[in-house]
């Protein structure tokens, strides 16, 4: 967007000797070097912002924005989403006396269950998370809190560093895995299931690999000693605080799944940046194309409330999505791109008429002698 | 010194105070504000294509700082004016240097030796088209201001050093010989950049060879008492006349090389005989000047006249050489003045053409000294 010209100046590659090449005597010249680089004689290209260049780029760029935020709104808008709260705030809610009742030191989980209806079916692979609000991941003595190499399978296992304060230590057994950010592990368990047409429940698949990042997954957590034994390698340290099970029994049934490669583990221990987000808890894989994953109807979703968030103000819920190829549903990005690019425009065609009317207005203006 | 107005600006304080500190402020907390908001907002909600949230610590930080990182990059190269090879490298270096140093932060090697620091990001945050999509439109909604109201500024109230550098590109650039600001163009506002070489600037109108030559040497001084007052009464107003024809011809298309207004009469050819009242020439051009009479420079003395004769020949021969030589000049203004440099500046601003001048003054004073 810019004029341009090319001043070619001629370098002058004889640098001038300097006049003291005389005797030992003779004052050394303070004359700089009479090279290109010192006189500033470098070629240089020189940009100009005229009319010929800006216009036409103001109105590319709203062009080229409008198709794209066009795009992003309509692949947006194909996207299905449906999002329940479960907190049990108000009294008609199935988990009020869960959420009520709540204590550490209860043995018997308190269960309760949400109904919801789908109107439309669901295609494709859904994928189930769940969010929480007013939950500060973000917090910066939160965000410290954590060894990587403790979970990574390193030495401190047994000797976490001190950034885990107060979560370090307890009855002086070294807590595996350290941290606030552990300490606060997401514990519910959703469960899903179809209410058909007999009034049947149906329980639908939930799959609970691949919900991690793979760089998480394979490089950057890793079990002390292998995945085999894992109660072996963790002798000596104890659990988090508020855990309920120690870290090998986090899904025993699995062993690429258990000890510190728990990929719910790893999901959590990924700190998000703001008070309200989701964390993907499972997939539920698509059957065939032509049924819908999930068709439209009654659904049950079975809680084992295990999580106290209504000491600090904050909800829970459960989002149930598709995807496309630029991920979940996220209006404000093709209505942005859209905005954007037609102020760019807009933009453009004002600045065209302010230069037309103050070009012609110039020309047709006495010229004073 | 070609343009001191070009020094104006900074003589006067006017591209750096107050009120052009706190807009740069407004334009800092303006950018600011878009820098966080519109990642906020976008990937609040993103995913990536496996259903993996995209609004984790790491991913926005990224999307932040690359974001600020390019959006400063544009803005530097928006304001160089020159981009010799240091600037090129310099902008483009640090862009490619922010890139090395992030890739390597969020490499495994580094991860591997001080787990506990480099939080080993990955490299699959770049990979994602909504970083990218976010960092365009964050760049955009900064950059697109800037650009309108350099634009706006630039098209409505160019300053000096923006016009000149117009002119100078609507010439051709084999006429700029040295430094940047050669150029030959008049200092209009704006559009009357296309004139023609021959306008001078407007400021100073006597960009010319001078008259220092013909002063100093005194030639000027040869002209008699009478003749002095007859010139001067008659042709004190013409001057000005001779200006205005000089502005006047000037808007035509230059045929010839310089073009001289009133060519002060200069001779058409055949010298009239002089006369002590001088005057004469019967100017082939159509000039109110008609005194000058370049070709009477013996107007010294009555006595001279057949010393005037010789000079004549040679000069009545050069006179119209010197008439139809383009720009076609009055060889013959060292005679008129007798201090009058009024009279004899007439010839001069009549003709622009240096070259010829100074000429044909050389020849007469030559011709002069065998007086």
């Amino acid at each position: 967007m810019m004029a341009s010209s090319y001043n070619a100046k001629e370098e002058d590659g004889h640098p001038s000797g300097a006049s003291g090449h005389g005797g030992p005597g003779v004052v050394k010249s303070k004359k700089p070097d009479n090279t290109a680089f010192k006189q500033q004689r470098l070629p240089a290209w020189q940009p100009i912002l005229t009319a010929g260049t800006v216009l036409p780029a103001f109105f590319v760029i709203g062009l080229i924005f409008i198709p794209i935020g066009i795009g992003l709104y309509v692949t947006s808008n194909n996207i299905k989403e449906f999002e329940i709260d479960y907190t049990g705030v108000n009294m008609d809610s199935p988990c009020y006396t869960c959420a009520k009742n709540f204590s550490w030191n209860n043995t018997t989980p308190c269960t309760c269950s949400v109904d919801f209806t789908l109107k439309q079916p669901f295609e494709s692979n859904v994928f189930m998370y769940y969010g929480l609000s007013n939950f500060y991941q973000n917090h910066r003595r939160y965000v410290k809190s954590r060894d990587d190499s403790q979970l990574n399978g390193g030495r401190s296992l047994t000797d976490p560093s001190k950034e885990c304060e107060p979560y370090r230590k307890n009855d002086e057994l070294p807590i595996a895995p350290c941290g606030a950010i552990a300490n606060s592990l997401f514990n519910d368990t959703l469960e899903l299931f179809h209410i058909d047409s007999n009034g049947s429940r149906n329980a639908i698949p939930l799959v609970k690999k691949g919900i991690a990042w793979w760089t998480d997954k394979h490089v950057k957590f890793r079990n002390p000693g292998g995945n085999s034994n894992l109660t072996q390698a963790f002798l000596g340290t104890t659990k988090p605080v508020n855990w309920r099970k120690p870290v090998y029994e986090l899904d025993p049934s699995d062993p690429e799944n258990n000890g510190f490669i728990n990929e719910d583990f790893i999901v959590w221990m990924r700190t998000a940046a703001l008070p309200t987000f989701r964390k993907l808890y499972r997939i539920i894989q698509k059957k065939s194309s032509t049924t819908p994953t999930l068709p439209s109807g009654k659904y049950t979703l079975d809680i084992i409330y295990n999580y106290p968030v209504l000491s600090f103000d904050g909800r829970k819920r459960m989002i149930l999505s598709t995807i496309s190829w630029m991920g979940g549903k996220n209006p404000f990005l093709g209505i942005a791109y859209i905005t954007v690019g037609s102020i760019c425009f807009f933009l453009g065609v004002v600045l065209l008429i302010i230069h037309h009317k103050y070009d012609t207005r110039n020309n047709s203006a006495d010229i004073p002698n | 010194m070609e343009y001191p107005k070009l020094y104006e600006p900074g003589q006067l304080n006017l591209l750096f105070n107050k009120r052009e500190f706190f807009i740069c402020i407004a334009q800092g907390i303006y950018t600011s504000v878009v820098l966080f908001f519109v990642p906020y907002a976008i990937l609040s909600d993103a995913t990536q294509s496996t259903g993996v949230p995209l609004a984790d610590y790491q991913t926005f930080a990224v999307t932040t700082a690359t974001a600020l990182v390019i959006v400063v990059s544009v803005q530097i190269a928006l304001d160089t004016g020159f981009w010799t090879i240091i600037n090129h490298v310099f902008v483009w270096g640090s862009l490619g240097t922010y890139f090395t140093i992030m890739f390597a932060l969020h490499s495994q090697t580094l991860f591997r030796i001080f787990p506990n620091q480099f939080h080993f990001v990955g490299r699959s945050t770049l990979l994602q088209p909504v970083v990218w999509l976010t960092i365009a439109l964050a760049t955009a909604i900064c950059i697109v201001p800037v650009l309108a109201f350099r634009f706006l500024k630039l098209d409505l109230k160019p300053q000096l050093s923006d016009t000149l550098v117009r002119q100078k590109r609507r010439k051709p650039v084999g006429r700029s010989v040295g430094g940047p600001w050669r150029g030959v163009g008049s200092v209009s506002e704006g559009r009357l950049g296309a004139r023609g070489g021959s306008r001078r600037s407007g400021y100073a109108f006597a960009h010319q060879e001078g008259f220092g030559e013909l002063i100093t040497s005194g030639k000027n001084m040869r002209l008699s008492s009478l003749a002095l007052a007859t010139f001067a009464s008659r042709h004190s107003s013409s001057w000005i006349d001779t200006l205005r024809r000089k502005n006047k011809n000037v808007h035509t298309p230059p045929s010839t090389s310089g073009e001289c207004s009133p060519a002060p009469s200069c001779l058409s050819g055949s010298v009239p005989p002089l006369s002590n009242s001088s005057s004469v020439v019967g100017g082939s051009q159509d000039t109110p000047i008609e005194e000058e009479t370049a070709a009477a420079p013996a107007q010294t003395a009555p006595g001279s006249s057949s010393e005037a004769a010789a000079p004549q020949g040679p000069a009545g021969g050069l006179n119209p050489t010197a008439v139809r030589a383009p720009g076609g000049d009055s060889p013959g203004g060292w005679t008129l003045s007798l201090g009058t440099v009024q009279v004899s500046s007439s010839w001069f601003y009549s003709c622009s053409n240096n070259k010829t001048v100074t000429q044909h003054t050389i020849t007469l004073f030559s011709v002069d000294d065998l007086i």
